[in-house]
């Protein structure tokens, strides 16, 4: 009787301790869901920080990880169009497929940028087709996210759901703090016009209202072609263009024949929270990011 | 890391069995950082063949190449590959061997160009076989990740 007992406080105690276990396409989205699962969960991210999240090899360890979790929280927008049906698939989770309780798609919670029109082909480069993913980067798309993040976390977990509402309303609190901020800190810059080489930065850009002149790809997912390069020298030089914006995951090779030539400043910038040291967070994601600009409106 | 094994069994053309064995691994490395610019890849195989009734009999080979992707776009890659009767020493003076070795360029996600030189040694010609070839070749078809 009293060996039962002792076996039976175990499993209680441990039913109480037992968290969710969340699974997200990207550390960015880890990060933001950390702060509103705070202890209550595990939250694991498929892709590293400095991994570029638009080409992951579906490995059988990602399909391990979600067999058990509980919710996968994607970025969405064909983001993972590439990998994440096959992971999906492996992991034998029906909880967590898409259209079931245990999926999110945090790309159903913004307004995308650059959503094509007519007909789309590959000649257009690596076009996604419902717009541009990278909306992570702008904070002010980031409320509605995390409040439709509580609200999953607390229809599955409705015992913690105050917790979940209190860590989502400070994670808001501080985040319209930090625009104010970062808006302050971004007009002193006076940068009005850069060139990245990616369309990864477009939300960020959009947020500070700076211009995009040209991005290093001719296309989305096309390497940089002699003409092309040519053409960015030629655009350097007419326009008031700050600094180069170079995606931490991209190389900086044509950003450098490009400072050669003209003395442009480049900066290699995070594009997901981890992918720099300092990028430890949300928060220190973007303000890696406006300190960047700050460090164009240098030069 | 991928090892596959994979084992056949059907009637031959002398109304006797044939039987397949293959074993493989393959061995896959990409860097986290600056994940589109470099990989590695290692796959070695071995095949075991038992054709009775057959002139020789058992047959088995191995082949092993090594990729390595050094910019985005260009590739590098070297194979052996040697076949031999089971009856003779595995492998030894008497196998078939080919090696090879190639350069690819890849332009665009639908075309490549690559340069490879083949070294044949068949135990049934009195000399090696040198092969350069220039291959281009494009392919149509979606996108693998999107629908168009």
């Amino acid at each position: 009787m009293h060996t039962k007992l002792i076996f039976l406080s175990a499993f209680v105690c441990c039913l109480a301790h037992a968290e969710l276990k969340i699974v997200t396409s990207t550390t960015t989205l880890a990060s933001v869901t950390k702060s509103i699962a705070g202890n209550l969960a595990k939250v694991t991210s498929i892709t590293k920080g400095p991994q570029d999240p638009h080409y992951v090899e579906a490995k059988p360890s990602y399909m391990l990880l979600l067999r058990d979790a509980d919710l996968y929280i994607a970025n969405g927008l064909d983001l993972e169009v590439g990998w994440l049906s096959n992971v999906l698939r492996g992991a034998k989770n029906p909880n967590i497929l898409e259209g079931s309780t245990g999926f999110l798609n945090a790309g159903e919670y913004t307004e995308a940028l650059e959503v094509p029109v007519g007909k789309i082909n590959r000649a257009e480069g690596d076009v996604h087709p419902l717009g541009n993913p990278h909306f992570l980067l702008d904070p002010k798309r980031i409320e509605k996210l995390a409040i439709a993040i509580q609200e999953k976390l607390s229809a599955l977990d409705a015992k913690n759901k105050s917790i979940y509402k209190s860590n989502s309303e400070s994670f808001i609190k501080t985040l319209k703090q930090k625009v104010t901020e970062w808006k302050i800190r971004i007009k002193k810059t006076g940068v009005k016009t850069v060139i990245t080489y990616h369309k990864t930065l477009n939300y960020f850009l959009d947020f500070s209202e700076v211009k995009l002149a040209s991005s290093i790809e001719p296309k989305p997912g096309i390497p940089p072609t002699p003409k092309h390069v040519l053409g960015l020298l030629e655009t350097i030089r007419s326009h008031d263009i700050k600094c180069i914006l170079v995606e931490s995951f991209f190389e900086t090779d044509s950003a450098a024949k490009l400072k050669k030539d003209t003395g442009i400043a480049f900066f290699s910038v995070p594009t997901e929270v981890e992918s720099t040291p300092e990028a430890k967070d949300y928060f220190s994601l973007i303000d890696s990011l406006v300190t960047s600009l700050e460090k164009c409106s240098k030069n | 890391m991928e090892l596959d094994y994979t084992y056949g069994k059907g009637k031959n053309q002398w109304n006797t069995d044939t039987e397949i064995y293959n074993t493989s691994l393959t061995i896959k490395w990409r860097p986290v950082e600056k994940t589109i610019y470099q990989s590695l890849s290692w796959t070695t195989e071995h095949s075991y063949t038992d054709t009775r009734d057959s002139t020789n009999g058992a047959l088995r080979g191995l082949s092993s190449w090594i990729q390595w992707q050094f910019d985005r776009r260009w590739w590098l890659q070297t194979r052996l590959e040697a076949a031999d009767p089971v009856k003779l020493e595995p492998f030894g003076a008497n196998a078939n061997i080919k090696r090879s070795f190639l350069i690819a360029f890849t332009p665009t996600e639908y075309s490549a160009l690559r340069f490879q030189y083949d070294s044949i040694n068949l135990k049934s010609l009195p000399k090696d076989e040198q092969r350069f070839m220039l291959q281009f070749s494009v392919s149509m078809g979606p996108h693998p990740a999107h629908a168009y």
